[in-house]
């Protein structure tokens, strides 16, 4: 049973059930998937279909760029000062525990429905995630490493950056991985919401529901699919290439 | 004149279950060490061995009293400390050759410069080591000696070794310690070495030193003054055991004081 298309097996069972309930059933909303396939293959020849992704991906790569860029150095500093965690930790759990989706109308407000308001929104809740494992990480780092560095009578600068950052860098691959499949949830959202622009497969979803091209909505469901199975893939494939001593 | 002074040092520890609130681990503690003695701390278990190395060391403060390394305050001091647990301080993300590197890099050579040296140092020593894997596609003795050579590479003016083999069946262990008194006896180096077993602390030292009782103190000392280079064979040699059954007598003394 070993083989590398041993994987696909609960793809095909799916596929199936789904086929022939479509058969049976015969509503608008439940196409074939023939027919999905069939709408998937006629959208990706035309340049709307790369468009929409492009904008998609675009949103979530610079909300994920910007979270990190702020989340990783704001845990770092909560998770070693014992005073800056015992002060911040509290507030951070609890702006974490605000679901983005219910943060929408205000950014909608705030920021109108361009790309700004969608990846701020994005960065909110993105940002506090990997903050929250960059802390853990920190703060769960090995005493034993840390206090063999200290009897080398080197600076807290070099201990902090040889050693502790090291030790939690596991922990701030999982918070990567963990934020990078909710960017692409919330920008998704965020395109259904704040219909500015003109592309992004959040929107395209919610027209081709409007214009009832269900074997359209599909394809494009399935195509999210895909894109959030490879960005997590590519991480990943990161962690275990660079990060390879942690879990 | 010694090279390590320990000069009348006292510790303290605050505890609610005490008389009058506090729990004295030493007092007035006194100790001398020459320049490239090796000096092996035998006792039991929590008698405060490991306190006083790390006292030594400069991580935990003195309430009173003075630790000096020639002269200097061990703050100034090349000082190397293998912990017990001394698997859990290797860096599982750095090679075996950059983490013999590490304190080199610590005093401020460069990756480059660090591992140039570490290169020389390994090379004199064991040619065949596997100097570019990750600890963990290592066995055990393997990771063991890693810490060794770590501690030994940067030539520090003082070595404190926490039983570093407690964990190594005796067959190991005794390889292990050959091969650190092989190294020691190319670069001499003052070393404090605890131990709580006997034949260890006979076998490596110069001189042991049994400590005991609450606060800790000196029971006896014991000098060793068996031929260098040490051999296997001498486990089982008449002087061999005269010093075992000294130090083993001193050990007991020292616990009868206690009780």
């Amino acid at each position: 049973m070993k083989n590398r298309l041993t994987p696909l097996f609960g793809f095909v069972v799916v596929v199936l059930f789904w086929g022939i309930g479509a058969y049976i059933v015969e509503i608008p909303f439940l196409p074939s998937p023939v027919e999905v396939m069939g709408s998937l293959f006629s959208m990706v020849l035309t340049q709307r279909y790369w468009d929409d992704i492009m904008a998609t991906l675009f949103r979530t790569g610079v909300s994920f760029g910007i979270s990190t860029f702020i989340g990783v150095p704001l845990g770092l500093v909560i998770g070693h000062f014992l005073i800056m965690r015992r002060l911040f930790e509290a507030l951070l759990d609890f702006a974490r525990s605000i679901p983005a989706t219910a943060l929408l109308p205000l950014f909608l407000v705030l920021l109108g429905v361009g790309d700004s308001g969608k990846i701020a929104l994005t960065c909110y809740s993105v940002t506090l995630i990997i903050a929250i494992y960059t802390m853990l990480g920190v703060a769960n780092a090995s005493k034993e490493r840390l206090l063999y560095g200290k009897t080398l009578g080197a600076s807290a600068f070099f201990l902090f950056t040889r050693i502790v950052f090291f030790d939690a860098l596991p922990s701030i691959m999982s918070g990567l991985r963990a934020s990078i499949s909710l960017a692409l949830i919330l920008v998704i959202v965020a395109e259904m919401v704040m219909m500015g622009g003109e592309y992004g497969l959040g929107m395209r979803l919610y027209l081709l529901r409007f214009k009832t091209d269900y074997s359209g909505m599909y394809a494009m469901i399935l195509t999210c699919g895909i894109l959030g199975y490879l960005i997590n893939w590519v991480l990943k494939w990161l962690t275990s290439r660079y990060v390879h001593w942690g879990q | 004149m010694a090279f390590l002074n320990i000069k009348k040092i006292s510790k303290f520890y605050i505890s609610d279950q005490e008389a009058d609130g506090r729990v004295v681990v030493f007092d007035n503690f006194t100790l001398s060490v020459a320049l490239g003695e090796f000096v092996c701390f035998f006792g039991p278990n929590a008698c405060g061995k490991t306190t006083i190395l790390k006292m030594i060391s400069g991580l935990i403060p003195l309430d009173e009293g003075t630790v000096t390394v020639d002269g200097r305050s061990p703050g100034q001091v090349k000082m190397s400390y293998v912990f017990q647990n001394l698997e859990g301080t290797l860096f599982p993300w750095r090679t075996c050759l950059d983490n013999i590197a590490f304190p080199l890099e610590a005093y401020g050579l460069t990756k480059r410069e660090a591992r140039e040296e570490v290169l020389c140092f390994v090379e004199g020593i064991d040619n065949t080591f596997p100097l570019h894997r990750y600890p963990h596609e290592l066995s055990g003795g393997q990771k063991q000696l890693i810490a060794v050579y770590r501690a030994l590479v940067s030539n520090p003016e003082l070595l404190l070794l926490d039983e570093p083999f407690s964990e190594l069946d005796f067959d190991r262990r005794t390889r292990m310690e050959q091969i650190l008194l092989r190294i020691l006896a190319d670069r001499p180096t003052t070393t404090i070495f605890v131990s709580h077993e006997i034949e260890e602390a006979v076998f490596l030292s110069d001189r042991v030193i049994i400590l005991g009782g609450h606060p800790t103190t000196i029971c006896a000392e014991v000098p060793v003054n068996l031929d260098k280079p040490r051999k296997l064979s001498m486990l089982e040699s008449a002087q061999f055991s005269r010093i075992r059954d000294t130090v083993l007598h001193a050990f007991r003394c020292g616990k009868a004081n206690d009780l």
